[in-house]
């Protein structure tokens, strides 16, 4: 459709493009899938495999680019080479012309070079191919035409044919188009158009960078064939022949990995699972959103960071390691100072320990002195040795005390240090550990995230894949039993459970194929149940349109059905369809060929019934068979010479004489012609023409075909292309093939060369059938020839009334020989008119077949016989019927003769008494003439003056006749 | 403008199966097709008037017919347009319900385009009311090859579905006659 046009649509269709359509349709919603599931791979971050094949893209649509543009190069170098006889300086100017034009104009190769082609094929010339290919471009971006039928309608133009030109550009001037001018069209439209192209090419950015990135693409895919190249050969030579040669060798260890392929895909399929667990876990503690991906994302996220921080940690640990490190040495100078301490405690030890002794010594005096006072015997020993123990154990506590004392203070001062030093570690390992709770907390406490439904998805496919796993087991353990089984079985066994399997494989193959065709037939019924709803009814449309039909619905289904069904058979392109149909249409044309034959040969029959073959004979069978004069002479000749089904050397010369070829090739023909005249080359027909001829089967099969072409005289371009197409002939071998038959024929028809066509013509037929006919008459031709020739004609049976037919022989072809037979003819024609058939039956037993007939079969002979017979009787009733009516008219005129005489002298006198009165009204004078008025009813009537009407001719006559009456003379025919 | 068109069923399919037994019948349902296409097209030429409908449409063809407005407006010119009103049996382009063209009629030229269109979309008034005028003058969009099919549609549908029923006829009855 034309850019901007209106395009009312009346009758649309659904055709077979439909269902492409809709295939492509489902195709692209599948492309859509994968697009998305494309996408989705993307959004896990597998991004390189799209990488990787968006590379192998650009590497597979850049070689295809680059094979595209070789070819188009290859295409534009050949036209030129053979339109122009182009040097190599010359293409290579074009191609930059192509490449120049192709970044001004943003067109790409495969649209200029097909264009320049067409148009340097129409011009011949390069330069004006360019010139006119600068105006086609500018046309079809102005118009927004196509430029390829810019292009058609400029190279048409180019060759004086502007009506695709003017349908193309409405507005071009008609002078234009009526004088040709080929140079004011170029004018008119760049005037009209010139600079378009590249001015829109100049405001289409996009356009130019889909040129450059073509070009890219050619430029890496010119780069990338040669190592396609090599890497095709290295696949070829090295690769798949050592793949093969490891598959030969490995084949028993196949098995193993089966097994070991298995067990890999299963924990793998575990590991995935355990990844995703963790994967989900995350998911769930990580509030992010809803969507599944999304969260997954995150969780992988959090898994990053989660990472990142256990890094951080591991990294502060080793921080507070080293702070350990350091704190214990910075512990030492703490423990030496505590040391210095301790010395100092110590002396406040030994202090404590000298005043310990002095308040001991205070303490014994005084106890001394208690005892002196209180104590008097044991009872003081033992106190004094319970104090003593008391006091012991106090100075060990003091002692205890006192290291504990220097320890924490040690601790003190080395926390202290620890923590001036590194609390910004610790403040980050608190935080941490505070993380980490609160991580703990989600996954364990109650506040967890629900699945989202991609998750679970997720997790279900998960699910099934272990499953799956099970299945993979258990299949691959009934693998190992029935291989074990196998290894285990006789060879019959074997045979006999592969049968079963084969069979089970067949019949479930055979089910899925006829569950499939119901599928089809049910949907192609329900579609056309659909589509046979009929407006009016109450039955719904289809979208917006219509469907119609006034059959009824059974009928319509039928048929509806049918023509589905011939479209899913072409869309099948089921061969054996076409092969019976094939069949069926060559059985018809065999039958019409045999029924053609039957036909002629009736005529033939029919024509040879007198032995004569006159011209008026032979145009009327030209008329009959729709052939041209020298081709049914032709066919009769043949016919003559195999009638018999024996030839004759006197017919394989007269052949050779009429076809002006050579005696072998006359007889050649007419033994193929005589063997097809039945309509059907039999095997032992076949077999009988390669021996005589020393041919191949195949051989004879052609000069058979051609033999079947030519025989009817005539030659017409389907024949041709019949004979080319079967044995892959060119043209010139066909004609060539037709000159060695020999056979001339009429040829109708534009492929072959008039002066070819020519040689193979009709030249001399009327000459050649006209010796052939003098050599019937004179007798010498041979078996064709009659010798003695026979009833000629029927001949002529003056009849007088009440007597008998006298015969009379006409010349012709007759002859003593026949006399007697048709004298029999016309007796059997009396008798049998007479009632009498006993004598009919006799004088019938008198008559002779034809000479030619009596030469053929029986059939023919009878032919022959019933054809005089009828031809006898015919005459006889003529005879019969004009001896009847010669009595007749001999009958009237007596009765007429008889009312003249007893005519009334009253009325006569009256009449002219009439006549009288009419005096002077005759203004011009008649006159009949003639002989024997009553004897022969002949008469001349000369009327002078102008006769306009019927009437006036009648009054005219009436006048003459009174006005002889009326001068008193007799009514003779002298009267005036 | 029609939206409605003739569905046939199985055209294709049943022509090129009754081209292998009938092509006589093949012939007159082509026929049929292309004389009803013919009325409809000559109907349609039949709407395009000598003279511009509004007064102010030029009749001189355009200087740079690719500029709308001014002097680059389409010249009105009987000729051009009736002679860019054509018939077509191409089937073109497979529409979302799975339909392509049997037959058709297209207006191409410019000034025939803009005379069928005109006010189909944009109900506004233009630049010196060339909608309105046009509307008042010569009625609703759909003014040369779509006014032809609505008001021919009715005969082509009863015409062109009875010369398809007929070829289906006759093809069941060569099938049938197959069948044995």
């Amino acid at each position: 459709m034309a850019q901007g046009a209106v395009y009312a649509r009346i009758i649309s269709q659904y055709t077979a493009k439909g269902s492409k359509e809709a295939q492509k349709d489902l195709k692209k919603l599948e492309y859509q899938m994968d697009g998305f599931a494309r996408k989705a791979k993307r959004a896990f971050g597998i991004a390189t495999a799209a990488a990787t094949a968006y590379a192998i893209k650009l590497s597979k649509d850049s070689v295809q680019a680059a094979q595209d543009d070789i070819k188009e190069q290859i295409l534009l170098t050949t036209t030129l080479k053979n339109v122009t006889n182009a040097t190599e300086i010359q293409i290579a100017a074009v191609q930059q012309y192509i490449d120049k034009t192709e970044l001004l104009t943003n067109l790409q190769g495969d649209e200029l070079i097909p264009s320049f082609n067409q148009l340097l094929v129409a011009t011949g010339d390069s330069t004006k191919a360019m010139l006119l290919q600068s105006v086609a471009i500018d046309t079809a971006a102005g118009t927004g035409k196509d430029l390829a039928a810019v292009s058609a309608a400029l190279a048409k133009a180019a060759n004086g044919n502007f009506t695709a030109l003017k349908k193309l550009v409405p507005s071009l001037d008609e002078n234009i188009i009526k004088n040709k001018d080929l140079g004011a069209a170029l004018t008119a439209l760049d005037k009209t158009y010139g600079g378009t192209a590249k001015r829109l090419a100049d405001k289409d950015p996009f356009g130019k960078l889909a040129v450059a990135t073509e070009k890219f693409k050619e430029k890496i895919g010119y780069a990338l064939i040669p190592a396609l190249t090599q890497l095709v050969t290295h696949l070829t030579e090295d690769v798949i022949p050592q793949l093969e040669y490891w598959l030969e060798l490995n084949r028993n260890g196949i098995d193993q990995a089966l097994e070991s392929a298995v067990g890999n895909i299963k924990e793998f399929t575990k590991a995935l699972g355990n990844i995703f667990d963790y994967l989900k876990a995350i998911n769930q503690v990580l509030p992010l959103g809803v969507a599944g991906y999304i969260q997954l994302g995150a969780a992988i996220y959090g898994i990053g960071k989660a990472i990142a921080f256990a890094g951080f940690a591991i990294k502060s640990y080793t921080t507070f390691q080293k702070a350990n490190f350091a704190a214990n040495m910075a512990n030492k100078e703490a423990v030496t100072g505590l040391a210095k301490l301790v010395r100092e405690s110590n002396d406040i030890t030994k202090q404590g320990n000298f005043v310990q002794r002095a308040f001991n010594k205070q303490l014994v005096a005084f106890l001394t002195l208690a005892k002196s006072y209180l104590i008097v015997g044991p009872k003081m020993a033992y106190t004094n040795a319970m104090m003593a123990g008391s006091l012991k154990g106090l100075s060990g506590a003091a002692l205890v005390a006192n290291a504990s004392l220097k320890a924490l203070r040690a601790t003190i001062v080395g926390a202290i240090k620890f923590v001036a030093k590194y609390w910004k570690a610790i403040a980050v390992l608190i935080a941490a550990l505070k993380v980490f709770d609160w991580i703990h907390k989600k996954i364990t406490g109650n506040d967890k995230v629900t699945l989202s439904a991609a998750a679970q998805a997720a997790e279900n496919r998960i699910a099934a894949t272990n499953k799956l796993n099970d299945s993979m087991d258990k299949a691959l353990n009934k693998y190992k039993e029935e291989q074990s089984a196998i290894a285990n079985m006789t060879q019959e066994e074997k045979d006999r459970a592969k049968a079963l399997a084969d069979m089970a494989a067949k019949q479930l193959a055979d089910e899925k194929r006829q569950a499939a065709a119901e599928a089809k037939r049910a949907s192609v019924l329900a579609r056309l149940a659909k589509l046979q709803q009929v407006p009016g009814k109450g039955k719904a449309k289809v979208g917006k349109l219509v469907p119609t039909s006034t059959l009824e619905a059974a009928e319509q289904e039928a048929i509806n059905f049918r023509a589905a069904e011939l479209l899913l058979l072409k869309q099948k392109d089921n061969a054996e369809e076409l092969k019976r149909l094939k069949a069926l249409q060559e059985r018809i044309e065999y039958q019409k060929l045999v029924n053609e034959l039957s036909m002629r040969y009736v005529d033939i029959l029919r024509v040879l019934g007198d032995q004569k073959i006159t011209d008026d004979e032979i145009k009327a069978l030209s008329i009959g068979w729709k052939l041209p004069i020298e081709a049914v002479k032709a066919y009769l000749i043949q016919f003559q010479a195999v009638s018999d089904g024996k030839i004759s050397n006197d017919e394989i010369e007269n052949l050779a004489k009429t076809w002006g070829s050579t005696k072998e090739q006359a007889e050649k023909y007419l033994q193929f012609f005589n063997y097809l005249n039945d309509g059907i080359l039999s095997d032992s027909e076949i077999k009988k023409l390669m021996t005589s001829w020393g041919m191949t089967e195949a051989q004879v099969r052609q000069y058979a075909d051609f033999v079947q072409v030519v025989s009817d005289g005539k030659l017409d371009d389907s024949e041709v292309v019949k004979l080319q197409q079967k044995w892959k002939l060119s043209i010139d071998e066909v004609v060539d093939y037709i000159k060695k038959i020999g056979s001339p024929v009429a040829y109708s028809g534009t492929l072959i060369d008039p002066a070819k066509a020519a040689e193979i013509g009709w030249l001399n037929a009327t000459a050649a059938l006209q010796r052939y006919l003098d050599l019937l008459k004179s007798g010498t031709g041979g078996t064709i020839t009659p010798t003695n020739p026979v009833v000629p004609v029927v001949p002529v049976v003056p009849v007088t009334p009440g007597g008998k037919p006298e015969v009379v022989t006409p010349d012709g072809l007759g002859g003593s020989r026949t006399d007697s037979s048709a004298a029999a003819a016309i007796a059997y024609a009396v008798a049998k008119a007479a009632g009498d058939m006993e004598t009919a039956a006799k004088a019938a037993a008198q008559v002779n077949p034809s000479t030619l007939a009596a030469g053929e079969s029986g059939a023919i002979g009878a032919a022959s016989i019933a054809a005089q017979l009828k031809a006898a009787e015919e005459k006889v009733a003529y005879a019969a019927t004009l001896a009847g009516f010669k009595e007749k008219e001999a009958a009237d005129a007596a009765a007429a003769s008889a009312a003249t005489i007893i005519s009334d002298a009253a009325q006569d006198a009256a009449e002219r008494a009439r006549f009288r009165a009419m005096t002077g009204t005759t203004t011009a004078a008649s006159s009949i003439s003639g002989g024997n008025l009553m004897a022969a009813p002949v008469v001349n009537i000369t009327v002078q003056g102008s006769v306009t009407t019927e009437q006036d001719l009648v009054n005219t006559v009436r006048n003459g006749l009174l006005g002889t009456q009326y001068n008193g003379n007799s009514l003779l025919l002298q009267a005036i | 403008m029609s939206q409605d068109a003739i569905v046939l069923t199985g055209l294709k399919e049943t022509i090129d199966a009754l081209q292998a037994f009938d092509k006589d019948a093949v012939k007159q349902f082509r026929k049929v097709i292309n004389t009803e296409l013919k009325i409809a097209k000559e109907d349609a030429q039949s709407f395009v008037k000598a003279k511009p409908p509004l007064s102010g449409w030029n009749v001189t063809p355009a200087r740079n017919p690719r500029t709308r407005g001014g002097a680059g407006w389409p010249s009105w010119d009987q000729s051009i347009i009736k002679a860019g009103i054509t018939s077509t049996k191409a089937e073109g382009k497979v529409r979302g319900d799975y339909t392509t063209s049997a037959g058709a009629l297209k207006n191409i030229s410019a000034a025939g385009v803009i005379y069928e269109l005109a006010g189909r979309k944009n109900k506004t008034s233009g630049k010196n009311g060339f909608i309105s005028n046009i509307e008042n003058r010569e009625g609703d969009a759909s003014r040369l090859v779509w006014k032809s099919v609505d008001k021919n549609k009715d005969r082509i549908i009863k015409n062109v579905s009875e010369a398809l029923d007929v070829a289906k006829a006759k093809l069941q009855r060569h099938l049938d006659a197959r069948k044995g």
